[in-house]
């Protein structure tokens, strides 16, 4: 305990020494230097790109996402504030990989960063790479999607003429009826068009490329349900809207009928009515589910839930995570799950990474995280949580705060609070450290036997 | 699903014979006599001179819509008939849904609103119907800390102010020593003298609940009102705040009432427990007892929905369908039987009795009636 205190006095001399504020010119000179750096990143991210530009290779093929070396960094007048800061993990294709951190930490920045949704010009992508494992439609030379034909037994595609708006067969100048090849159509009577698998890099994608992505290829759950959905159109209205939008081909009729189905599948007892409502009429864990359903109706291959349960009680967050684990199994995608909360992630991950401040400082399967913590991070965070088993006098704690995100020192950025310091701590930042196979971390602690 | 439904709808038909031809207002009706009789009479009992707070028969409904004439039409029961006793240095925590009235239950205690009914005894006397002026003596003895750190501080006046102001107007120590009383509270809750001078701003989330914190305790109070003090804050915070809460406790003798959704956390700092459920306490006991032995399918239920953190251990849920009703317009009988997995016929029609099954184990549920128990067997 006065170990801790020891340090806690340490700590606060530390930050009392450093300026609390900055004058006018300082944030001057802050602004200039940012707004020349915004205005290149914008200008990159508003450009028109061929696809060729920004293919890439997956490093494993058994990956659906690959983030490598991610640098996002918001721009403010106080300085650059770094909220990602070089973080590499995988999702493997068919799981369920956890994030958690305490708030601040760049959980939820990082998930912004694969969906490209960091809010512009102050918030950008520095740096890094995000591969993505897409089907993408394939496209002609005049960039049209290419249909997929009916073939009969000689291979030839079966033609059949155009009809016009009355069901008429237009013909030509000579009077010859025009024909076109028979589009191959699905269960739904939807026509089919021709995909082919491809990687792109997501960090590099201009912008008006991701609308192809979002949506059909990932979709997110986002926190708040109440903020999420727009409460002046029905459920049924904006539910409807995603099939519109990414499914090419799809009428009115197929939408509502999808929708439907959708709310069926997330458990709403009463679909037809919650699809006539708006969203003030519902319920939070129904507005959760709502929002579940509305990221599922592209049936996406990447589904990231960014706090999905945290608004909800303990009754519905059960629901919820029971339902997210039901449709991994259905539809066949993976989930990227981010929370605060570790019995949550032990519930659900298959692979878990732990951020602190900006940066991954462990990560591994759930049981190697859960049974075998490497960092003091990671332990402390376990050991402060109260659990409905545990029942000792007086919990741990883990002394200070998270570290002021501008001005990050160059040193291990858990120092301050971490209670196992070596002397090497107050050197470089620590590099990753494979433990077992799966298992990483960033810590001095098990750095030494590579020296 | 579909097969289970029916099945359980063969038990329910020959359960039904039993209430054919029941008349649900009639009994109602009867049901409220019998209990507005209760009430009168347990009025007239002696508070118990043990308890720092006594609670008997509270509520608190507020009026939805009112007619032409200003009568009421439809009222929302946010805390209906609940009751219960804290002895002094006990910390009682209250779990339960939002909405299911835990935070207006800790207003109405502190009279921040009018009950509508019910008594309060606060060391041995009644303050249910106690005046705001009357209240403001007591205000020295009862305080609370709210759920949000970031919106329950104003924002224009700095620590040393916060702190000094209800030192100053409630006269705790002679004017020049004020300061130095505020920084030896400040100290008790660990905060550096230095941020007597700042302002709520510039301080983290944790910081400022010890900012809230050390406010309640600068009246030397004797019972505190914590409203999820620590769901606004971050794990390892949670922790800093739990341990703080803990350490001035035992210090000073204090009595909480510690209102939180997190069922680990109310298991940590909580003597007693009482679990509600739309306005009601369903179930009521000592902490041991109603975590070994959860006797409400509901304290059962919400038992098992918390996740397990540890990765191999999967265990079997007690899922309850469905949403919290509306507190505006409740079920009849038992409020919790549209989503009980152990519901009766009984329990769509007769609101059960809150009874003691252990000492000082109450529950409110059919199951453990001889009477109604004995009928499901049958």
């Amino acid at each position: 305990m006065s170990v801790n205190n020891e340090k806690e006095k340490e700590a606060v001399n530390a930050t009392k020494e450093k300026k609390h504020y900055l004058s006018g010119k300082e944030i001057r000179e802050i602004a200039r230097a940012n707004a020349k750096e915004m205005r290149r990143l914008e200008k990159a991210k508003n450009r028109k790109a061929h696809p060729s530009e920004y293919t890439t290779e997956l490093k494993d093929n058994n990956n659906i996402l690959e983030v490598e070396g991610l640098h996002s960094y918001f721009f403010t007048d106080q300085g650059v504030v770094k909220a990602v800061n070089g973080v590499t993990f995988n999702i493997p294709a068919n799981s369920t990989v956890g994030v958690v951190g305490e708030s601040g930490c760049g959980k939820s920045v990082t998930s912004m960063s694969i969906m490209r949704l960091l809010q512009g010009p102050s918030g950008q992508i520095v740096e890094g790479e995000i591969r993505f494992k897409v089907s993408d439609f394939k496209r002609d030379e005049k960039g049209n999607f290419i249909p997929v034909y009916e073939k009969d037994e000689d291979g030839n595609v079966i033609m059949e003429p155009v009809l016009d708006k009355n069901g008429v067969p237009k013909t030509d100048k000579d009077g010859q009826p025009i024909l076109k090849g028979k589009q191959r159509l699905d269960e739904h009577g939807i026509g089919v068009f021709e995909q082919e698998e491809t990687v792109y890099d997501i960090a590099k994608m201009p912008i008006k490329d991701m609308y192809r992505l979002r949506g059909r290829q990932m979709a997110m759950v986002f926190q708040e349900p109440m903020t999420s959905l727009n409460p002046v159109f029905t459920i049924g209205n904006q539910l409807d809207e995603v099939s519109l939008l990414h499914v090419p081909g799809a009428t009115k009729e197929f939408a509502k009928k999808r929708s439907i189905e959708m709310l069926n599948l997330v458990g709403i007892a009463m679909p037809e009515r919650v699809y006539a409502s708006y969203p003030h009429e519902l319920s939070g864990g129904m507005r959760q589910r709502v929002m579940i359903a509305m990221a599922l109706a592209g049936e996406p291959r990447l589904i990231i839930a960014d706090e999905p349960t945290t608004a909800l009680d303990v009754t519905i967050q059960a629901q919820i995570l029971d339902l997210f684990n039901d449709l991994k199994r259905k539809i066949n995608s993976s989930i990227l799950l981010i929370t605060h909360d570790l019995g949550v992630i032990a519930e659900m991950a298959d692979y878990v990474v732990v951020m602190y401040a900006g940066r991954i400082i462990e990560q591994g399967t759930a049981s190697e995280i859960f049974h075998n913590p490497m960092h003091p991070y990671t332990q402390g965070l376990q050991k402060s949580k109260p659990t409905m088993k545990s029942s000792e006098a007086k919990l741990f704690n883990i002394p200070g705060n998270v570290p002021n995100p501008i001005n990050m020192p160059n040193y291990c950025y858990f120092k301050e609070r971490c209670s196992q310091c070596i002397g090497k701590c107050s050197g470089e930042y620590p590099g990753m450290v494979q433990v077992s196979p799966t298992h990483y971390v960033a810590c001095h602690l098990y750095g030494e036997k590579e020296d | 699903m579909e097969n289970q439904e029916k099945e359980l709808n063969v038990a329910e038909t020959q359960e039904e014979n039993a209430f054919a031809g029941y008349d649900d207002i009639a009994e109602k009706e009867r049901e409220e006599q019998a209990r507005a009789a209760q009430i009168e009479a347990d009025k007239q009992l002696p508070p118990d001179p043990e308890a720092i707070l006594e609670v008997r028969h509270l509520k608190k409904h507020f009026v939805l819509k009112k007619t032409l004439m200003g009568k009421p039409l439809s009222t929302l029961k946010a805390v209906d008939d609940v009751s219960f006793k804290i002895k002094p240095g006990e910390t009682l925590g209250i779990v339960g849904e939002s909405g299911c009235g835990k935070t207006t239950m800790g207003r109405a205690i502190l009279k921040l609103h009018q009950p509508t009914a019910g008594q309060i005894f606060f060391e041995g006397q009644d303050i249910a119907g106690y005046t705001p002026k009357q209240m403001r003596a007591l205000r020295t003895k009862m305080q609370i800390v709210f759920q949000d750190p970031y919106s329950s501080l104003p924002p224009r006046s700095t620590v040393g102010d916060i702190l000094a102001e209800p030192v100053r107007v409630h006269n705790i120590v002679p004017p020049e020593k004020v300061k130095e009383y505020v920084l030896d509270i400040m100290e008790q809750c660990g905060l550096r003298d230095y941020y007597y001078e700042r302002y709520p701003h510039e301080f983290s989330g944790g910081q400022r609940q010890r900012i809230c914190i050390a406010r309640a305790l600068a009246v030397a109070p004797k019972f505190v009102v914590c409203d999820e003090p620590v769901s606004a804050l971050d794990v390892s915070i949670q922790a800093q705040i739990i341990n703080l809460l803990k350490k001035i406790q035992q210090e000073r003798q204090l009595t909480y009432l510690f209102i939180s959704h997190d069922l680990s956390v109310v298991k940590y700092i909580s003597d007693k427990i009482g679990v509600m459920y739309l306005g009601s306490m369903v179930e009521f006991g000592p902490k041991d007892k109603i975590f070994d032995n959860p006797l409400h399918p509901y304290t059962n239920a919400l038992f098992s929905a918390v996740p397990n953190p540890n990765p191999d251990e999967k265990v079997e849920r007690i899922l309850l369908k469905g949403d919290i009703p509306s507190p505006a317009n409740p079920p009849m009988g038992c409020k919790f039987h549209t989503r009980c997995p152990k519901a009766m016929e009984v329990c769509k029609h007769i609101t059960p009795e809150y009874r003691e099954m252990e000492a000082g184990h109450f529950v409110a549920c059919h199951c453990y009636s001889e009477e109604y128990s004995g009928k499901k067997g049958e």
